[in-house]
């Protein structure tokens, strides 16, 4: 530290760089790939990119709201399979060739089951780790498992078409030229940043992440909050899982698995700390336009799908390594103003 | 009569694992005609072999309060390459053609296990990077490389030598069986008896209180990471000589049922708590409710679930431990995330 004091430039210029880190990626993996590939920087390629982004973006925002809170909710993940599943099962026929449930709900009371299913998931998640002080990590990794086996359960592991083009209208719909999940995602995103940065209940996940028992002792309840932020996230899975199988038209048993972790990913390379109190929506909104930019970019380059994974891994890594070299360089004062996370700037 | 029922609790409670162990064994024996027999006991412990391997070694990295997601990873890594370099090149062998020895392939095996660890240990502490950051990385980034040595084909025709460990047996004892079990012994000893595994649970229990009885948290938390590696390395070797053949996709998902074994055999996930004994125990248990539910025909589909609300239910008895024991454990240390 004694050699950074003659650098006072630097040292100014370092912590707003890393503070903004995501968004100076961002811009360097566009200019990258404009330079690179001839058709990235068209408007159907930007749209292209939104509209890969949705599902993963809603996911991300419902993860935000529990990693405040300093709480994971990995069954996220399961939680968007068994209600896309169900959202289809509930309103096709049964037998070949769309293997329904031959119930044919309509679809809004389909839609209405399973977002009710995903706020129940959510319900039961925060009630057995608040009232029954079961940690976190594992209540939500049994309820992985747990949903996961349900899911193939409801359908023996047979895929379900949708043939609903008022179910589809989620995923495939239009407005104008821009595609519906789009507009709805980036809707979410500001609707759920709002709640984060302005209200009082956005406030008190932040008191509660940063310190729990502080967060008690000035009036805050953390426990109905976290049981509140797991029905955000299971609600909000139950709105991917709609989102996603409308998009594909079907759902299989196995839609949605291993998609925690670029869910995480999203999140931690947007800003939003793994210990809670720290982090914007905005931030995580550059999370995932970063993660979707690169796949879709090296689509777009012919990389082989094998290289893809390896590449994004290794771009998440270099992330995650810059960001934590923010610790060393900011000053604990603007850590601090981080962590309220109410700055009007952030 | 309730001081009597106060002082047996604490008893159950400590071996959970082992009373829920021997309820799920009553009632398959039950349930399940074939249950109790040599056969599928041995049966369960061959299933259990490449499962408790992994588990070691993360319990290994989580009693120094570090996850370790790469593991996953690790071995479909380790065990692609270790197939590629033992085969003929192109169809049906899918090999590298360099048909290594299989002695040498082991030792390559074992080094890239090492590398794999020391780079998550190095990160985690020089570069002072959250440890589920830096292996959940690493587990997108290993697998991606699985992927790419062979394209994403599977590779076969393993010399017989080299599947001896994983498909050999000593009289009816299959050698996994005893590796597994020996392993579990040696990694007690270690955790229990020596002064590297008080310091790994010091570290775990209080970093600063480590740090400050001159205990170097950095250098043992490198070396949790080390050993996660080699014991992914040893995993590979065991699965290829079961399955006897190389594919990509080996290990992948597993490392949820090696995290819920882990913690079921009452390893705590803020570390410096749980025993190597207790983890053994934790995957016998998901072994047994594998091997029993399939005895008793349960449908596939059903078995997940089964498994997960299993699960779910023994982390629920394990949760009320901090109910009847006096806080001097300090395990209620609020649900919160993970620690870094």
């Amino acid at each position: 530290m004694k050699g950074l004091r003659a650098r006072t430039k630097t040292t100014k210029a370092i912590p707003f760089l890393l503070n903004n880190m995501i968004w100076f990626l961002l811009v360097a993996i566009v200019l990258f790939f404009t330079l690179t590939t001839r058709n990235f920087l068209t408007t159907g390629n930007f749209i292209n990119i939104l509209f890969n982004a949705s599902v993963l973006g809603v996911l991300v925002i419902g993860q935000s709201f529990t990693l405040l809170t300093g709480n994971f909710d990995l069954s996220a993940e399961s939680t968007l399979g068994l209600c896309g599943l169900l959202g289809i099962f509930f309103i096709t026929r049964a037998g070949p060739p769309l293997y329904g449930s031959g119930w044919m709900l309509s679809p809004v009371l389909s839609l209405v089951i399973i977002h009710a299913v995903g706020l129940a998931i959510g319900w039961v998640n925060g009630v057995l780790i608040t009232k029954m002080k079961v940690n976190n990590f594992v209540v939500t990794l049994a309820m992985l498992i747990t949903i996961r086996g349900l899911t193939l359960l409801v359908n023996n592991g047979q895929t379900a078409y949708s043939v609903s083009t008022a179910y589809n209208w989620l995923g495939l719909g239009k407005a104008g030229p821009i595609p519906v999940p789009v507009i709805v995602f980036l809707l979410l995103f500001i609707l759920g940043n709002i709640i984060m940065a302005r209200t009082p209940f956005g406030r008190e996940l932040y008191a509660i992440g940063a310190n729990r028992n502080a967060a008690l002792a000035s009036g805050v309840r953390p426990e109905s909050r976290i049981i509140q932020v797991y029905m955000v996230s299971g609600l909000l899975a139950a709105f991917a899982g709609w989102m996603l199988s409308a998009r594909l038209t079907n759902a299989m048993s196995s839609m949605g698995k291993g998609m925690i972790f670029e869910v995480f990913a999203a999140a931690v390379i947007g800003g939003v700390s793994l210990k809670g109190g720290q982090g914007s929506l905005i931030g995580a909104l550059g999370g995932v336009l970063l993660l979707t930019t690169i796949g879709t970019g090296l689509n777009l380059m012919n990389v082989s799908v094998y290289w893809i994974q390896a590449i994004r891994g290794f771009i998440i890594l270099i992330a995650m390594i810059i960001e934590a070299q923010k610790v060393r360089y900011s000053t604990p004062a603007a850590v601090g103003a981080a962590r309220s996370g109410v700055r009007p700037s952030s | 009569m309730r001081a009597r029922t106060r002082a047996l609790v604490p008893i159950l409670l400590d071996n959970l694992i082992w009373v829920l162990l021997f309820l799920t064994v009553v009632a398959f024996s039950l349930l399940a005609g074939r249950f109790l027999t040599v056969e599928n006991l041995l049966n369960i412990l061959v299933h259990s072999a490449v499962l408790g391997i992994m588990v070691i070694g993360q319990s290994f990295t989580l009693v120094t309060g570090n996850f370790d997601l790469s593991a996953e990873s690790n071995i479909g890594l380790i065990a692609v390459i270790g197939a590629f370099l033992l085969t003929a090149s192109g169809e049906p062998s899918n090999g590298s053609g360099l048909m290594l020895n299989p002695v040498l392939t082991i030792l390559v095996m074992l080094g890239l296990g090492f590398l794999i660890g020391e780079i998550n240990g190095l990160l985690i502490t020089r570069m002072k990077m959250n440890n589920f950051v830096v292996t959940l990385s690493m587990m997108i980034i290993v697998r991606g490389l699985a992927f790419l040595v062979t394209q994403g084909k599977t590779v076969t025709n393993l010399p017989a030598s080299f599947k001896l460990l994983g498909n050999g047996s000593l009289g009816p004892v299959p050698i996994s069986v005893i590796v597994v079990l020996v392993a579990f012994l040696l990694a007690s000893v270690l955790t229990r008896h020596t002064r590297f595994g008080r310091n790994l649970y010091a570290v775990g229990g209080n970093r600063d209180a480590a740090l400050a009885s001159g205990i170097d948290p950095d250098r043992r938390i490198r070396q949790a990471y080390l050993i996660s590696g080699a014991l992914a390395a040893f995993a590979a070797w065991i699965e290829l000589g079961r399955l006897g053949v190389g594919a990509t996709r080996i290990g992948e998902g597993m490392i949820f049922e090696v995290q819920a074994a882990a913690v079921i055999g009452g390893i705590s996930l803020f570390g410096g708590r749980g025993t190597m004994i207790g983890a053994l125990g934790g995957v016998l248990l998901l072994s047994s409710i594998n091997s029993g539910l399939n005895l008793m025909r349960v449908s596939g589909f059903a078995i997940d679930m089964v498994r997960g609300v299993v699960i779910l239910a023994a982390m629920l008895i394990d949760a009320q431990k901090a109910r009847y024991k006096a806080p001097a454990g300090g395990i209620v240390r609020s649900p919160s995330g993970g620690k870094a």
